[in-house]
C-alpha cells in the first residue's frame, strides 16, 4: 500500500500569505513562506487551484518550480480554454522547469456558470466529450515524436512538431470533478481520479463504475478535510478502502502535522510519487 | 524621459551561426539574464512560437535572478481565453514585482498559426486580437464582474483581476498590414516595426499616427524598431564580423537545404513585416552608414534580419536618427546573445543613452517633446515599472 500525500496552496485564503486584497495575487514572499512550510511538512506534491478570483495557477507554479528544490507540484488545469498544443507546450514548459515534477490536475465537466466566466459556451451535454477530446490531445502532444495532426470534433491543428516535451515523455493526468461521467473518464485518459471530499471511505466505489472490458482503472486519490486533532486513523481508512492518493485540506503547520503525516506514511508503508502512474 | 532599450532573452544560444543545443540551457540562460540586467537592458523579449518553451515559466525564472531587467513577454492572441491570459499575466506582474509588459504578435504565418489550431485569415486575426486587448484591459482595470458579447468572444460573469501595476500592465503591438496599424493605432501602448531605413520607418509611423488619430486617441502610441546589432572596434573590423556572420549563416542555411523557416518549406509569402525587410534590401544592400539588408536576402523568410553594423559610435548615431523621427523604443539583439549582452552594455547602451540626453536636451530648448513623453499603460512606464523601488517580496536564487 503506497501514499501519495497533497496540501493545496491556497494563497488567497490563507491569512499569512497576506493577500488581504481580493482579486490580487499573492506576494512572492508569503507564497515562498507556504512552499517551504508544505516541503518541510513532508508533502509529496502541492495542488495549486486555479482561479479565479484566485491567483492563476501556471504562474504560481512556475514560482513553486523555480523557488523549491523538491516538492511534487500538481497544477490546476481546466480545459477547455485553451488550444490543446499551446496548452500540452505550457504545462511542459512548467515540467521543464521544475525538473520532472509537475503533474496536471484537470477539473473536468465543469458547470455553466463557471465556464462562461471565461468565454466556454459549449452546451453541457457536450463537454465530456470535448474534455475527453482534449486530455486526448494532451497526451498525444507530449508523446508526439513525429509532426502531428488533428481533426476532431472539438478540436483541429495541423503539423505541429512536439519540440518541447515533458522531462519524463509524458505528465501525469489527474481527474477530479462532479457527474456521471467523470469516473469513466478518468479510467480512460487519466492516471489518478480525485473523488470530493463528501465520498468518504464508502464513496470510493464511485471510482470503478462497472468497468468496461478490458479497460484499466485509474489509481483514486480522495479529497479528505482534516479535522483538529484528527489521528493518522481517519486518513489510512481511506487508504484501506484503496485510495493511494490524498489531498488535505485544514491543516495548519505545526509540529503535529509532519509528524501525521510520517505517522501516515509508515502505516501504509514507504510511498512515492509516481508509483500511481500507468 | 530616456529612451527605452530592450534585449532579447532565448532559452538556448540558437541563433543564425549557432545551433541550439539543449532545449533550456541553464548556464546560457543564467549568464544571459545576469549579463542583460547588467548591461542596463530596460526590458527583455522573450518570444513565443510553437517551437519554443512557453515564454511565462521563462520569465518567472528570469525574474527569480534579477530585480530591475523589466520583461516584454510575447503573447499571441486566440489560442488561450483572454480572461486567462489577463489572470496569467496580472499574477506574473505580480510574482515579479511589476516588470511585465505583454507584446501581442498576431502572426503573419499562416503555417505556424495552424500548428496550434488557428486557421482564421489574416485580417480577421487582426479584428480577434483588437477584440482581445479589449477585453485585457477591462480585466485588469474593471471593478466588477463583467460581461461581454463580441464577434469572437462571449463572456458572462467575468471575473476582473488587477495587476500590480496600475492601472494595468503596457501593452505593445506588432504588425505592418493595415489591419495592424488599424489596431495598433487604437489600442497599443508601443507600436513595433522591424528594423527598416528611415523613410520606410518614417512612413509607417505615420500610418499608426493616423490611425490613432482615426481612432479618436489624444496621443500616438510610441514606436518601437528592432535591429540585429554588429559592433567592431574599428569600421573595418565591425564590417569584417558582419561578413562573418553573413558566411557562417549562409553556410548553414546551405547544409541545411537552403533558406526556409521553421521545419517546413513555406508554401506562402513571407509576413509584411519581412517583406517590408526585402523590400529594403531591393532598394540597397547598405543604406547611411550602419544599416545592412544583407541577412534579409540570405535568409528570405522571415525574422528580424535588418542590421546595424558599425563602431559602437557609428551604431549609436544611426540609432539616435530613428529617435529623431519619433522611436521611442529600440530592440536590439545580436547574434550570440550572452557575449553580446554584454559588449552592448559595456560600449552601445551608455553611449545611446548619452547621446538621446543630448538631444533631449536640444528638443525641450526649442520647445519640442523629449523622447518617450507618450503615456505607456495609461502612466508613464517608468513610473509604472518596476524599478529598483519596487518591492518584489524576497525573491530567493533558484537552487
Amino acid at each position: 500500500m503506497s501514499v501519495e500525500l497533497i496540501g493545496v496552496l491556497s494563497p488567497e485564503g490563507d491569512a499569512d500569505a497576506g493577500t488581504g486584497r481580493p482579486g490580487r495575487p499573492a506576494q512572492p514572499g508569503a507564497l515562498q513562506r507556504l512552499l517551504d512550510a508544505h516541503e518541510a511538512a513532508g508533502f509529496d506534491r502541492v495542488l495549486i487551484p486555479a482561479g479565479p478570483p484566485a491567483p492563476e495557477s501556471h504562474l504560481i507554479a512556475a514560482y513553486a518550480a523555480v523557488h523549491t528544490a523538491r516538492l511534487g507540484l500538481l497544477v490546476e488545469h481546466r480545459p477547455g480554454l485553451a488550444q490543446p498544443s499551446v496548452a500540452a507546450r505550457a504545462l511542459a514548459t512548467l515540467d521543464q522547469f521544475s525538473g520532472g515534477r509537475l503533474a496536471v490536475f484537470v477539473p473536468v465537466c465543469a458547470p455553466e456558470n463557471e465556464r462562461r466566466r471565461d468565454g466556454d459556451f459549449l452546451p453541457q451535454q457536450d463537454v465530456p466529450a470535448r474534455d475527453r477530446e482534449y486530455l486526448q490531445l494532451l497526451r498525444r502532444t507530449w508523446t508526439a515524436r513525429e509532426p502531428i495532426d488533428a481533426e476532431g470534433r472539438f478540436y483541429r491543428f495541423e503539423h505541429y512538431v512536439n519540440n518541447v516535451p515533458p522531462v519524463h515523455g509524458r505528465i501525469p493526468v489527474y481527474v477530479g470533478g462532479e457527474g456521471v461521467d467523470v469516473a469513466q473518464l478518468a479510467r480512460q485518459e487519466a492516471d489518478v481520479l480525485i473523488l470530493p471530499a463528501s465520498a468518504g471511505p464508502a464513496g470510493t466505489a464511485l471510482a470503478d463504475p462497472a468497468p468496461a472490458a478490458g479497460a484499466g482503472r485509474a489509481a483514486f486519490g480522495v479529497t479528505v478535510e482534516l479535522s483538529p486533532g484528527a489521528g493518522a486513523d481517519v486518513l489510512v481508512d481511506h487508504l484501506r478502502a484503496g485510495a493511494t492518493t490524498l489531498i488535505l485540506h485544514g491543516y495548519e503547520f505545526d509540529g503535529r502535522l509532519r509528524a501525521l503525516l510520517a505517522e501516515v506514511r509508515a502505516q501504509a508503508g514507504a510511498g512515492r510519487i509516481g508509483e500511481t502512474i500507468r | 524621459m530616456p529612451i527605452e532599450i530592450i534585449g532579447s532573452l532565448l532559452t538556448n544560444r540558437g541563433s543564425e551561426i549557432h545551433p541550439g543545443g539543449p532545449l533550456i540551457d541553464y548556464p546560457f540562460l543564467r549568464r544571459l539574464v545576469r549579463a542583460s540586467e547588467q548591461a542596463d537592458f530596460d526590458r527583455v523579449l522573450i518570444t513565443q512560437i510553437s517551437a519554443i518553451p512557453d515564454p511565462l515559466p521563462v520569465t518567472v525564472y528570469a525574474a527569480a535572478r534579477t530585480e530591475r531587467l523589466g520583461f516584454l513577454v510575447a503573447h499571441r492572441p486566440g489560442f488561450v481565453q483572454p480572461t486567462v491570459t489577463a489572470r496569467q499575466f496580472a499574477t506574473l506582474d505580480e510574482l515579479t514585482g511589476g516588470r511585465v509588459a505583454l507584446h501581442a504578435i498576431t502572426g503573419g504565418i499562416e503555417a505556424e498559426q495552424r500548428r496550434d489550431g488557428d486557421f482564421l485569415d489574416k485580417s480577421s486575426r487582426y479584428q480577434r486580437t483588437g477584440e482581445y486587448l479589449q477585453i485585457l484591459r477591462r480585466a485588469w482595470t474593471a471593478s466588477a464582474p463583467f460581461d461581454h458579447d463580441g464577434r469572437f468572444y462571449r463572456l458572462r460573469g467575468a471575473v476582473p483581476t488587477r495587476p500590480r501595476q496600475q492601472p494595468r500592465i503596457p501593452i505593445f503591438f506588432a504588425g505592418s498590414s493595415p489591419e495592424a496599424y488599424q489596431v495598433g493605432g487604437a489600442q497599443a501602448d508601443v507600436h513595433a516595426f522591424f528594423g527598416q531605413p528611415l523613410d520606410q520607418i518614417a512612413e509607417e509611423i505615420r500610418q499608426v499616427g493616423a490611425a490613432a488619430d482615426a481612432a479618436g486617441r489624444a496621443q500616438a502610441p510610441r514606436i518601437s524598431v528592432s535591429f540585429r546589432v554588429i559592433l567592431g572596434a574599428t569600421e573595418q573590423l565591425a564590417w569584417e564580423h558582419a561578413a562573418h556572420i553573413l558566411a557562417v549563416t549562409r553556410q548553414r542555411l546551405a547544409d541545411h537545404g537552403g533558406p526556409k523557416v521553421l521545419d517546413g518549406q513555406p508554401k506562402e509569402p513571407p509576413a509584411v513585416g519581412f517583406q517590408r525587410q526585402l523590400r529594403a534590401a531591393q532598394r540597397g544592400e547598405r543604406h547611411g552608414n550602419a544599416l545592412w539588408t544583407a541577412l534579409a536576402t540570405a535568409t528570405g523568410y522571415g525574422g528580424n534580419k535588418i542590421a546595424l553594423v558599425g563602431t559602437p559610435d557609428t551604431v549609436a548615431a544611426a540609432l539616435a536618427e530613428y529617435v529623431d523621427l519619433g522611436v521611442s523604443t529600440v530592440l536590439l539583439s545580436g547574434f550570440d546573445l550572452d557575449d553580446d549582452a554584454v559588449t552592448f552594455g559595456r560600449e552601445l547602451i551608455p553611449l545611446l543613452r548619452q547621446e538621446v540626453a543630448h538631444r533631449d536636451r536640444r528638443r525641450l530648448a526649442v520647445g519640442q517633446p523629449p523622447v518617450g513623453s507618450a503615456p505607456v499603460g495609461d502612466a508613464g512606464w517608468r513610473t509604472a515599472a518596476g524599478g529598483p523601488d519596487a518591492p518584489t517580496g524576497e525573491p530567493r536564487p533558484a537552487r
